[in-house]
């Protein structure tokens, strides 16, 4: 059995790992190379064409969940954001399939529609942008829950939120353009450690 | 019908079969090897330069389908997955039962390559500790081989499988014919430096890796992607596929069949001989018959095991060469589930680069030069240290352009390690065959009844503890330590059922794994095992495979067989 258990978090780790000794790059046989790279070129599934419909989310609450993802990991000078790099769609799918998914996402959603009345007077998609942003940083840091207990459910929610928009976010070409990751990097030996990037 | 007819036959194409394949065609014999699964193109079906985002659920797989479908291979949750979860067996197709809360979960793969092409690539010798245990304990029955005689054939695979290690000079667990090790983290080697200071009975080494550190043979080095179980185009692991079946096509002498599943061995009473073995089409179902001379059964512990039991006789009703009555018993595995983990102090100025597809290996400390009240036998570590990056993402709080920019901090340095621990052979841990129920090829599957016993659960406890005290005394911080015994089955080191040994009134097979009841049936894989040690087993069964071979060829040279 094999003794290195490779999670879905570690593959995303590796990732990180990936970006960080770009100094040490050696390369193995060129035709080896080569032939990796054409393999990852032959491999590369065409992205479906045409507007994702979602299978498991409301037309509303997929508007929910796009702008959260957004606010989550939004586009800035370096990379683009959660829903460039199709975040939404990839939560969408994974919930369609999933009820604890569906509980703890669709659950929040609702949770977070019924504070927004109660603090706003409307749901949150038709709350002022300041609205939003009030809503969001509140449940976007577990401490304040430890404040205000009834904010307990969003900030749970929030976090799983968050959890699955990072890795929507880094299983992505962009994402992982965001690293600076360059491919499965053929190196000549496993150096140990290395200092650390720039 | 001549061309179902053959010098030797070797069912299975994994670790055992390959080298079988390997070594009969290089001596001359013109063998067919038999698969129950389908053939592998590395080129379609190796995915271990594919993309995530180029699956459709981006790793996390279509859980539903698994659950359908691989509701037992999924356990193996770090391999049967979105990428690998083909190169592992349909639960469906492939039933079996177990006693009620005592499950057993039996993983395989029917591919040509079969678990080859996933297994963890440790590659160590056992040594008398273990060749000698059930003598010295007086328990099971002896092993009727030593070191001394296997001693050659480790030699002999390791130079041709390539095993990368670092000698450490122990006797409990001998060095090889080793290519250079790789390299260990600072924290690993921190780690062993701790250790040498702070224990005299232990140390911490490399794992000895069946993945290729320098080119060899004609194989590519490592280029460290890391995900070895999703196949490798460059062939720098070692597997039936990319190393032992290419050299017996060489020969000319090779024939494959794959879609064959056997259902049973034809036994001739007059000659006291196997003379033949049915096997279903996997897609036409029809029914077909191969004759040889020779028959080596390596479908896996307990698939070879299974076939056996399938073919009674009048003569053998409780399976073929089955006089014994221990066809079926000893069952073991590794138990697993023990260690600690805690993070590493330093280092925050350095970084792990690549994906080494290796860990540390602590080897057996207990019960070599000492002994322990609680329990007999020993185990050994495996693990490894690296620094956290993205998967501490999870306890990362906030939103925004400030969140994504957290992400790509990295976290602390971590060092962690689990044991895999002996398992006695027990008479009652055992398998036999259901008629009632039947595979997708209407052959009768295994029922297999199969418990951990005080041995092995006092052990676990003494696995845990160690690892903690031995991170503590590392200067490890946020130690935790976890001791839940694993599922029986899920080490993925099934042994026994066709255990070797001097008589044949105790064993099936003899010091060269053949059947005492029939002189020219050989099984030698993890059916075979009289003992089960806790190191890891399969490149013992390569060298028992080229061992065997080699005396099976010379007896037919012989005119023995």
């Amino acid at each position: 059995m094999a003794n290195e258990s490779i999670s879905r978090r570690d593959i995303l780790r590796t990732l990180a790992l990936g970006a960080a000794g770009g100094s040490v790059l050696q390369v193995i046989p060129a035709e080896a190379a080569e032939y990796i790279h054409q393999m990852v070129h032959k491999e590369k599934a065409a992205a479906p064409a045409g507007k994702y419909a979602p299978k498991y989310f409301s037309a509303s609450q997929y508007a929910s969940v796009t702008f959260l993802c957004d606010a989550i990991i939004p586009k800035d000078e370096k990379s683009g954001g959660a829903v460039e790099a199709g975040a939404p769609e990839f939560i969408d799918l994974l919930t369609s399939e999933n009820p604890e998914y569906q509980l703890k996402l669709g659950g929040g959603l609702f949770w977070l529609d019924a504070a927004c009345t109660d603090r706003y007077g409307n749901v949150f998609m038709e709350c002022t942008p300041e609205q939003k942003k009030e809503i969001m940083d509140l449940i976007a840091f577990r401490k304040n829950a430890k404040q205000d207990a009834s904010l307990s459910q969003g900030v749970a929610f929030f976090a799983f939120l968050r959890n699955l928009t990072t890795d929507g976010f880094y299983t992505s070409k962009i994402g992982i353009a965001d690293l600076q990751y360059i491919g499965n990097t053929s190196l000549r030996e496993f150096p140990g450690c290395s200092p650390p990037p720039e | 019908m001549a061309t179902n007819t053959y010098d030797a036959i070797v069912v299975g194409s994994g670790i055992t079969g390959g080298w079988a394949a390997k070594e009969l065609t290089e001596k001359g014999l013109n063998t067919l090897v038999l698969e129950a699964g389908r053939s592998i193109v590395p080129e379609q079906d190796y995915v271990e330069h594919v993309p995530i985002y180029d699956l459709k659920y981006r790793g996390w797989d279509d859980r539903a389908e698994r659950q359908r479908t691989q509701p037992i291979q999924r356990e193996v949750y770090y391999a049967c997955d979105e990428y690998s979860s083909k190169f592992f067996v349909s639960d469906k197709e492939n039933p079996y039962t177990y006693d009620p809360g005592k499950k057993f979960s039996w993983i395989r793969g029917r591919q040509v390559g079969g678990k080859s092409i996933t297994w963890g690539r440790q590659s160590y010798r056992w040594s008398d500790l273990d060749f000698e245990a059930n003598s010295k304990d007086g328990i099971a029955v002896d092993w009727p081989i030593r070191y001394a005689d296997v001693a050659p054939w480790y030699d002999y695979v390791e130079e041709f499988a390539g095993i990368s290690g670092q000698a450490e000079g122990l006797p409990q667990l001998p060095d090889g014919k080793f290519l250079p090790p790789m390299e260990m983290t600072c924290v690993e080697q921190d780690f062993r430096a701790a250790l040498a200071k702070n224990f005299d009975d232990r140390i911490m080494t490399i794992g000895r890796s069946a993945v290729l550190t320098r080119v060899h043979k004609g194989r590519a080095a490592c280029h460290y992607c890391g995900v070895c179980h999703r196949g490798c185009i460059t062939s720098s692991y070692f597997s039936s596929l990319n190393s032992t079946l290419p050299a017996a096509q060489k020969t000319g002498r090779f024939t494959i069949r794959p879609y064959s599943v056997v259902h049973s061995l034809v036994f001739d009473p007059q000659t006291r001989r196997v003379s033949g073995v049915r096997v279903i089409d996997a897609q036409t179902k029809n029914a077909l018959e191969f004759k040889a001379r020779l028959f080596f059964i390596c479908a896996s512990t307990l698939e070879s095991t299974r076939i056996l039991l399938n073919s009674a006789t009048p003569e053998f009703p409780g399976g073929l060469a089955n006089s014994s009555g221990e066809l079926g018993h000893n069952l073991m595995d590794h138990h697993m589930g023990a260690g600690a983990g805690g993070e590493m102090p330093g280092h925050e100025d350095k970084m792990p680069f690549g994906n080494r597809p290796n860990g540390i290996y602590i080897p057996r400390f207990r019960n070599v030069n000492t002994k322990q009240k609680e329990f007999i036998r020993g185990y050994g570590y495996q693990g490894g240290g690296s620094r956290d990056g993205l998967s501490a993402a999870a306890s990362r709080a906030g939103i925004g352009v400030d969140f994504k920019n957290s992400l790509k901090m990295p976290g602390p340095w971590r060092m962690g390690m689990g044991g895999f621990g002996e398992c006695l052979p027990y008479h009652s841990n055992y398998v036999e065959v259901d008629k009632e129920k039947l595979d997708a090829w209407g052959i009768p599957t295994l029922k297999i009844h199969f418990e951990w016993r005080d041995n092995e659960h006092a052990m676990s406890k003494d696995i845990a503890v160690q690892a903690a005290e031995m991170l503590a005394a590392a200067g490890g911080k946020e130690i935790f330590v976890y001791q839940e015994i694993s599922t029986p089955g899920l080490g993925i080191h099934e042994m026994g059922t066709a255990r070797m040994g001097r008589d044949p009134k105790t064993s099936v097979l003899n010091e060269h794994n053949q059947a005492h009841d029939a002189k020219n049936l050989f099984l030698p894989d993890g059916a075979c095992m009289t003992s089960a040690s806790c190191v890891n087993p399969s490149l013992t069964y390569m060298a028992l495979t080229a061992r065997a071979c080699d005396f099976a060829v010379s007896e037919i040279k012989k005119h023995n067989l």
